[in-house]
């Protein structure tokens, strides 16, 4: 092929008229008939147009990262609100002892009351003898897949720039996040669905967009905010108006008048890339449709996600869809959880209800993977944006704590039934191997086979990494 | 194949000679190794491990470790050691760097073993000071002279295509033939207003270029400039250096309902070309220049525009503190980056790594905004306002805070500014200036600081001037171009790009101050000139251009632009003839699909849930209320910033989300079908329309969306197309067929890289 021959694989150029059949064969492949043939598909639209002359840092299609990685992709468990690790995870036989003491423990919202010891009673799990509460009975019978860690710390206070730094390293909006870097690092399996997807808390998303947002990194890279009902992305649905085939007519005209155009061009990559981008989005809208129709599930599947009682049904939908998304190649999937996980009256009421929504699903989700084989090539994270106080609020809540909680994670490259770190005897603060959120997610990125100190961006005169300047990967927690 | 001759003659050399027969000089030899390879973390006031190797002294005494330098031994000399990868543990520098040479090496142990001779008066105190004093963009402005004329030169319009010209004749380039005037007067239209050429308009102008093509462009450039519609293009432009939004964008993200007043200030700036050193000090300062003028307090929105969150009082302390240091330092960086291209932010917990900007300057410069905060408040004409006011003439005390700790109060920072940028006088001496400037007028109900920071920042002969001005032309030359002079738009400093031209960035900057600070003679001198006149397309440009100079330095054409979020919107509804060119005033809210419109926790009022789409929300977009925590999902995927930081050079992205706004977004539709009906002049029948009523109309909306007529096979694609989505309509039996069919081509026309992209 010559330099100046606009030929591509798919024929662009040469056969137009064939257009057509080739997007509605691509159309009808997607989906039940299953994605190899749609990957071979997309192997095709991923050369590298000839000149060379695109730009890869914006694209999403996959690339090698620094080293061999043990995670293809990401599943974040987001337990919005902040659950208490004492109360869950992290049993404190001090703080029974000291229940009803009076401290000198500040707290965010004021009104400080004594120690108070958790309402819920604990047992022992696995072999790894992991002490688990009695709400969340079915993510205790995984305890020897899941590697705790236990002495987390971060910065502020307050929901909103704690959730930012969670998810971006910094208490403050505008900067890119996790799984914006991880999509910059490597790009998604899958062109016909967002790399990185969120299913959001469904009463709205506090501190909004930000949480997903891609910050200074290309828009490609922003997360996509997908509903667990009806169409799951903006702009995936047709206007009334306009038909398939009113769209594929559009579609084959617009092929034909760029093709002038093009001609007169010297081949700037960017025309093509934009021609690629219609089919794409042509495509998406039936692959999103069909990944987040989970009636495409079995009646078991939807019970071992606890999708048939309402209390589970909302969360469990969520985790079933980030399955399926995983399994159809996307990167990094963040689930919200419902509601708030914010105890500020009364723990025990607001724990058991949101145990109860998320006990079943999460295991659900372990052992679908993990009969799938997908578990060794998914990274589950689980945990909230800090911890609660070990004292008492408004009689029977917790405050807010961000100097000592609890994440777990599981999966690709995780070392099960340990745990790592602690905090003090009554679960204030982390004293023992304290684990920063930049240390968090440089072992995320690490899993992925991204060196976090080499995973850059320059912006505004500096470069710019996920992990600012700091952050060690947690070796103790690793296969 | 050199590189390792290189080598191996170096270490023949090493085993042959003995070490100490040829002595080493420490200045030529061993000060440009430390220089180059240990200074960024050991020297000036960078001293990693308590080891600075920039003066004699330290050097000697070393660091933490064992001595780092025993003269006479170099084996016992830990520098020596971890340079020489004795240890692999232990490499210096450290990894990611490159490390020292076999030839660096032995010079080093040379250097050592014949005693580490350092002879007095060579200690290097700041190096990174001394690198900015060299740095070319840190200097004054500089008289450059322009190539002279070649006698067979008919190609060059002026001096800018001189100094272009020049360099690609070295390269052996041709310019590329000038665009055809269509192409021209379309590429005219975007760049200065943002909006298409009218019919007419177009039929005017090539014209006028058919007779006298110089003329008929300089007319045309000093007529958009007149324009109104000027200010709402470049002004934009400013609004993302401004991070601007009309919201607070944290949690509650309420909504700033005066923040539009900076937006007003800055529109009527570019249109009134008000001079750039004014435009920066009154940003900075207004209220203190001129206490009684609405235009130069809401010139302040620049200091309040970024993003902010008010705790209540009963909230934690350190909490409540966090977030006012934050917002300082979102203002300071956004000075730093936005006006003068450097980066401060960094200073923030240690002293810049490669520019010569310490942590005390960025808490001196912290202090000149530390007396004062954002306020809503009456403008002097009784109008509201939002804008940046200093509590009372007392300055605030500011520390430098170690590492960010804002409990760290031992160490008081009085006023003071860059000293890389200053030459002459000091901060206190801006300071009693406009003191004394301000007593002429009365008793200051501010501390001044900010006059005195906007007097620095503008003095071209001992302050930040030269810089600013050489910032703001790349940014001009990068909006022209679709590229900067300077690639790294808001990095100037030692670790940014070099300029391409530098002759012609600084013959440009000095002609812009000499001039007055004149932006519109800028565009005038760079839209005449042949350079940018030059065509984008194969067949107008050199066949060795992609060979010689892919990525198009030598501006041997003009690459296409494609056209910014709001521009495609705009250019959308002038297209359907619905644009409504309401001018100021609050911004509108369109509607936003329920997808994009949620975020809880919002606090004061909501974004609107059932916005209407009618002539209220089809005014520019540049007047659309930003509510941060609800963007505009088209904007969104179009690459508009989000406007939480300062942003001089967007992204350009080509993405699915982008195709699915123009293939399935509401407004696009409804757009779409108001150009139908705009081309159908008479009412729509729903019979089968003739061949010859599809002509003219395909003609038409051609014109309006491209600036030309179709091609004979254009028109015959077209008219297929329409014609069969016609059939298909009626045979479907849906409404209006023949206006949805008109429609759906419309739409298709909106989707063209031609339609969003300017050659």
């Amino acid at each position: 092929m010559t330099k100046n021959t606009p030929l591509f694989p798919c024929g662009r150029i040469g056969k137009v008229t064939s257009r057509r059949e080739w997007l509605c064969r691509a159309g009808a492949g997607a989906g039940m008939i299953g994605l190899a043939n749609l990957f071979s598909e997309q192997g095709l639209l991923a050369a590298t147009p000839p000149d060379g002359s695109s730009d890869p840092v914006t694209s999403l299609r996959p690339r090698q990262g620094h080293f061999p990685a043990k995670a293809k992709s990401v599943i974040w468990l987001f337990m919005e609100g902040a659950p208490s690790a004492v109360d869950m995870f992290d049993r404190k036989p001090e703080l029974d002892k000291r229940d009803g003491q009076t401290t000198d423990i500040q707290a965010f919202f004021g009104n400080p009351g004594p120690l108070m010891k958790s309402p819920f009673s604990f047992k022992q799990y696995g072999e790894c003898g992991q002490w688990v509460c009695d709400k969340y009975t079915h993510v205790a019978k995984h305890v020897d897949k899941l590697a705790f860690i236990k002495s987390c710390y971060s910065e502020s206070n307050d929901h909103v720039p704690a959730i930012y730094q969670i998810n971006s390293g910094l208490p403050r909006p505008g900067f890119p996040t996790a799984g914006a870097w991880v999509t910059y690092g490597l790009g998604s399996e899958n062109q016909n669905l967002p790399g990185y997807v969120v299913m959001g808390n469904t009463q709205g998303a506090k501190g909004g967009p930000h949480n997903w947002g891609a910050g200074f990194l290309p828009s490609t890279f922003q997360g996509a905010l997908f509903r667990s009902q009806g169409a799951p992305v903006l702009n995936l649905t047709r206007q009334p108006q306009v038909s398939k085939q009113d769209q594929l007519a559009q579609l084959d005209l617009m092929a034909k008048l760029n093709d002038e155009h093009l001609r007169r061009h010297m081949r700037d990559a960017e025309f093509a890339n934009r021609m690629d981008s219609f089919e794409l989005a042509f495509r998406m809208q039936k692959e999103a449709t069909d990944v987040v129709d989970l009636s495409r599930e079995t009646r078991q599947i939807h019970e071992l996600y606890g999708i048939d009682n309402p209390r589970s049904k909302s969360f469990g939908s969520k985790c079933l869809m980030a399955r399926r998304l995983v399994e159809s190649g996307v990167r990094f999937v963040q689930v919200y959880s419902d509601g708030e996980w914010d105890a500020h009256d009364n723990l025990d009421e607001n724990h058991t209800h949101h145990c109860a929504a998320t006990d079943v699903p999460v295991a659900g989700l372990l052992t679908d993977l993990e009969q799938r084989g997908l578990l060794d090539s998914t990274l589950v994270i689980w945990g909230g944006e800090f911890g609660r106080m070990p004292i008492s609020q408004n009689g029977k809540g917790r405050d807010h704590n961000p100097k000592g909680f609890l994440q777990w994670m599981a999966g690709a490259g995780i070392k099960g039934g340990v745990s790592y770190g602690a905090t003090d005897e009554i679960g204030y603060e982390a004293v023992e191997n304290r684990v920063s959120v930049n240390d968090l997610h440089a072992t995320i990125l690490h899993l992925l086979g991204l060196d976090h100190e080499r995973l850059t961006y320059f912006h505004n005169g500096r470069s710019y990494r996920l992990t600012d300047v700091a952050g060690e990967v947690i070796q103790e927690i690793l296969s | 194949m050199a590189v390792w001759v290189g080598l191996f003659g170096g270490m023949a050399f090493a085993q042959t000679e003995p070490a100490g027969r040829k002595s080493v000089d420490f200045v030529r030899e061993i000060q440009p190794i430390l220089r180059d390879h240990c200074y960024e973390c050991h020297a000036g006031t960078t001293e990693e491990a308590g080891l600075n190797l920039g003066v004699k002294a330290k050097a000697m005494r070393g660091g933490e470790s064992e001595k780092a330098i025993v003269a006479g031994n170099a084996k016992e000399s830990l520098l020596f050691q971890l340079v020489s990868g004795a240890d692999e543990n232990r490499l210096m520098p450290p990894d990611g760097n490159e490390p020292l040479s076999e030839e660096q090496i032995r010079l080093l142990r040379n250097w050592i073993d014949q005693g580490a001779t350092w002879p007095d008066q060579t200690d290097i105190v700041d190096p990174k000071l001394q690198r900015a004093r060299k740095h070319w963009a840190f200097q004054r402005l500089a008289q450059t002279t322009v190539p002279t004329p070649q006698s067979k030169d008919h190609w060059s319009r002026g001096p800018i295509d001189r100094f272009v010209r020049r360099k690609q004749q070295d390269a052996g380039l041709s310019p590329s033939k000038p665009a055809d005037a269509r192409t021209l007067v379309r590429r005219l239209y975007f760049d200065l207003i943002g909006l298409p050429p009218a019919p007419q308009q177009i039929d005017q102008f090539t014209l006028a270029h058919s007779k006298d093509p110089d003329s008929a462009v300089r007319n045309l450039v000093d007529r958009l400039l007149d324009s109104p519609r000027y200010g709402e293009r470049w002004g934009r432009h400013w609004l993302d250096v401004a991070r601007y939004a009309d919201s607070d964008g944290q949690e509650a993200d309420m909504d700033r309902p005066h923040a539009y007043v900076y937006r007003d200030f800055v529109i009527q700036a570019f249109n009134d070309n008000m001079p750039y050193d004014q435009f920066v000090r009154w940003q900075i300062a207004g209220d203190e220049f001129e206490p009684e003028n609405d235009d130069a307090i809401s010139a302040t929105g620049f200091l309040t525009a970024g993003p902010a969150f008010k705790l209540p009082d009963s909230f934690l302390e350190s909490e409540r503190l966090l977030n006012r240091y934050n917002e300082l330092d979102d203002v300071i960086s956004t000075l730093g980056s936005g006006l003068l291209g450097i980066t401060v932010a960094c200073a923030r917990c240690h002293d810049h790594k490669y520019d010569a900007f310490s942590a005390k300057e960025y808490y001196q410069l912290l202090g000149v905004f530390h007396s004062g905060d954002r306020v809503t408040a009456k403008l002097p004409s009784g109008k509201e306002g939002f804008f940046f006011r200093d509590f009372d003439h007392k300055r605030r005390t500011t520390w430098l805070f170690r590492r960010s700790d804002f409990y760290d109060r031992e160490i008081e920072v009085p006023i003071g500014f860059p000293a890389m940028l200053s030459s002459g006088a000091d901060a206190d001496e801006y300071w009693q200036r406009a003191k004394d400037a301000y007593a002429q007028i009365g008793e200051a109900k501010s501390t001044l600081q900010r006059r005195a920071l906007a007097d620095w920042i503008t003095d071209t002969q001992q302050g930040g001037g030269a810089l600013l001005a050489r910032v703001f032309v790349n940014r001009v030359w990068h909006h022209h171009f679709g590229k900067g002079l300077v690639g790294t738009t808001s990095d100037f400093g030692v670790r940014g790009d070099a300029p391409i031209h530098p002759e012609l960035l600084e013959y440009l900057a000095k002609e812009f101050v000499d001039g007055g600070w004149n932006l519109k003679a800028l565009h005038r001198e760079i839209l005449t000139s042949a350079v940018w006149r030059q065509g984008s397309t194969r067949e107008a440009s050199d066949q060795r251009g992609p060979e010689i100079d892919s990525a198009n330095h030598l501006l041997w054409r003009m690459t296409p632009q494609r056209l910014e979020a709001e521009v495609i919107r705009d250019a959308m509804l002038a297209a359907s003839d619905t644009l409504n060119l309401q001018a100021g005033g609050p911004g509108f809210k369109p509607y936003i699909a329920p997808e994009a419109n949620l975020a809880r926790n919002i606090k004061g009022e909501g974004y609107p849930k059932d916005a209407p789409d009618d002539a209220t929300t089809r005014r520019r977009s540049v007047y659309m209320f930003h509510k941060r925590l609800i963007p505009y999902p088209m904007f969104q995927a179009f690459d508009r910033p989000d406007l939480m930081t300062s942003c001089a050079a967007r992204q350009n992205t080509t993405v699915a989300p982008q195709a699915m706004v123009i293939l399935n977004d509401r407004f696009v539709r409804s757009v779409a079908r108001d150009f139908a009906e705009r081309l159908v002049q008479s009412p729509p029948d729903d019979s089968l329309p003739a061949k010859n009523d599809l002509r003219p109309m395909i003609e038409t909306a051609f014109e309006i969306s491209f600036a030309r007529l179709p091609t004979e096979t254009e028109i015959e694609t077209s008219i297929q197309f329409i014609e069969s989505q016609t059939r298909a309509r009626t045979e479907r039996e849906t409404p209006d067929p023949r206006l949805q069919a008109l429609t759906d081509f419309c739409q298709t026309l909106f989707g063209l890289n031609e339609f969003i992209y300017v050659d």
